[in-house]
């Protein structure tokens, strides 16, 4: 074989494998850089109140129209999250992402014994004993919360706007009577 | 001179065609899963079990689903015979109730996003759909206005049909196949 073709054949071997690498590897960043997208629209530990969806308002692709949205970016560096949410009379579900949005969470109104109420500690956090509180570990550092509610019906929601303003999202130890400063609507 | 040139063409072939092949591959829309007549079930959607195509494309058609413990989901992009659901024809959507804590039927548009229209009106639920005298429903996809249910289709031409069953009873999780989906029914052209 001649130094020539040698040379071209390890051109395209070097560039193949290169090329399968940087495939594989923009695959696999594609959820990663959705999720830091979607964390970046909203504060951190802040939750904001979605109106019901429709055409020209929708924050993601597929959105339900038939739901109502609330959603909160999470970043636990400064440690774990409290968060209580009360159950109205139709479906809820909480739910939480990691920050290659992989849902590792999900729970609906009828599996909560009451509110849900919920601590969400990182990666390497030491589960904590919080009494009586579910402690839910995350994957990620960041990532994000949603919370969905069933809105087949104009009816329901009035009842939808009045009970997810009670939703708190706190760092733990921490709280406060002035639960409305945590809320930011999008109105 | 030479040997830079040598190593930075193909660092560079190697950045155009692995980007290239990777956004072709994640663009191009889900494929596989299981069919059930004009609708298709991921099993993995919204499963942080999915393999990485599948999650990556999930995430950019509709990020943030839910795993299939809560719920899950059958896309409809052709109608029952297999052509592509176009907003140029008229469809009836010919259905019965699912085994399912709630469900609704949306349509959306090709960009995935829900489809502008002066009655606000995307999709039905088990809530509000009208039902005909054996308990199922007949949703009327058109971009005129029809009687009874009825989904605006608009003039983007292609559209897709998302199916969402909530809390899904044990035997539908374990057997998508056995759930009794909504036929798709082209009816003719629009009037213009």
């Amino acid at each position: 074989m001649s130094k020539r073709r040698r040379s071209v054949l390890l051109w395209v071997a070097v560039t193949s494998v290169l090329g399968a690498i940087v495939h594989y590897v923009v695959v696999l960043a594609v959820p990663y850089a959705i999720g830091h997208h979607l964390t970046s629209l909203a504060e951190s530990n802040t939750i904001v109140h979605a109106e019901k969806p429709s055409a020209g308002n929708e924050r993601v692709r597929r959105s339900g129209p038939d739901l109502v949205y609330s959603a909160c970016p999470f970043d636990l560096s400064d440690g774990p999250l409290h968060i209580t949410a009360p159950v109205p009379e139709s479906y809820m579900s909480v739910s939480f992402y990691a920050i290659n949005t992989d849902n590792f969470y999900v729970k609906n109104d009828l599996q909560v014994d009451g509110d849900f109420d919920i601590v969400l500690i990182g990666p390497d956090m030491p589960a904590q004993a919080f009494a009586g509180i579910e402690v839910v570990r995350s994957p990620s550092m960041t990532g994000g919360i949603l919370f969905r509610y069933f809105a087949g019906n104009e009816e329901q929601i009035q009842e939808i706007e009045s009970i997810r303003r009670r939703i708190t999202i706190r760092p733990c130890g921490i709280e406060s009577d002035d639960r409305g400063r945590q809320n930011k609507s999008t109105h | 001179m030479k040997r830079v040139i040598y190593f930075a063409s193909a660092i560079i072939v190697a950045l155009v065609v692995g980007i290239g092949s990777a956004w072709w591959a994640v663009g191009r829309g889900m494929s596989g899963g299981v069919r059930c007549g004009a609708w298709h079930h991921y099993p993995f959607y919204g499963s942080a079990e999915a393999n990485p195509y599948v999650r990556a494309r999930t995430q950019l058609a509709g990020p943030l689903a839910l795993d299939r413990s809560e719920a899950i989901y059958f896309i409809a992009s052709k109608d029952t015979e297999g052509r592509p659901l176009n907003s140029r024809y008229t469809y009836r959507l010919e259905g019965v109730d699912f085994d399912a804590r709630w469900w609704s039927i949306t349509a959306y548009g090709p960009d995935h996003r829900l489809i502008p229209n002066p009655h606000n009106r995307y999709s039905y639920n088990n809530t509000n759909v009208a039902r005909n005298s054996n308990g199922g429903y007949t949703i009327h996809l058109s971009n005129t206005e029809k009687g009874g249910n009825w989904i605006p289709t608009g003039k983007e031409e292609k559209f897709e049909l998302f199916l969402r069953l909530y809390n899904p009873a044990p035997e539908v999780l374990n057997d998508v196949s056995g759930v009794d989906l909504p036929r798709i029914v082209r009816e003719g052209e629009q009037d213009e």
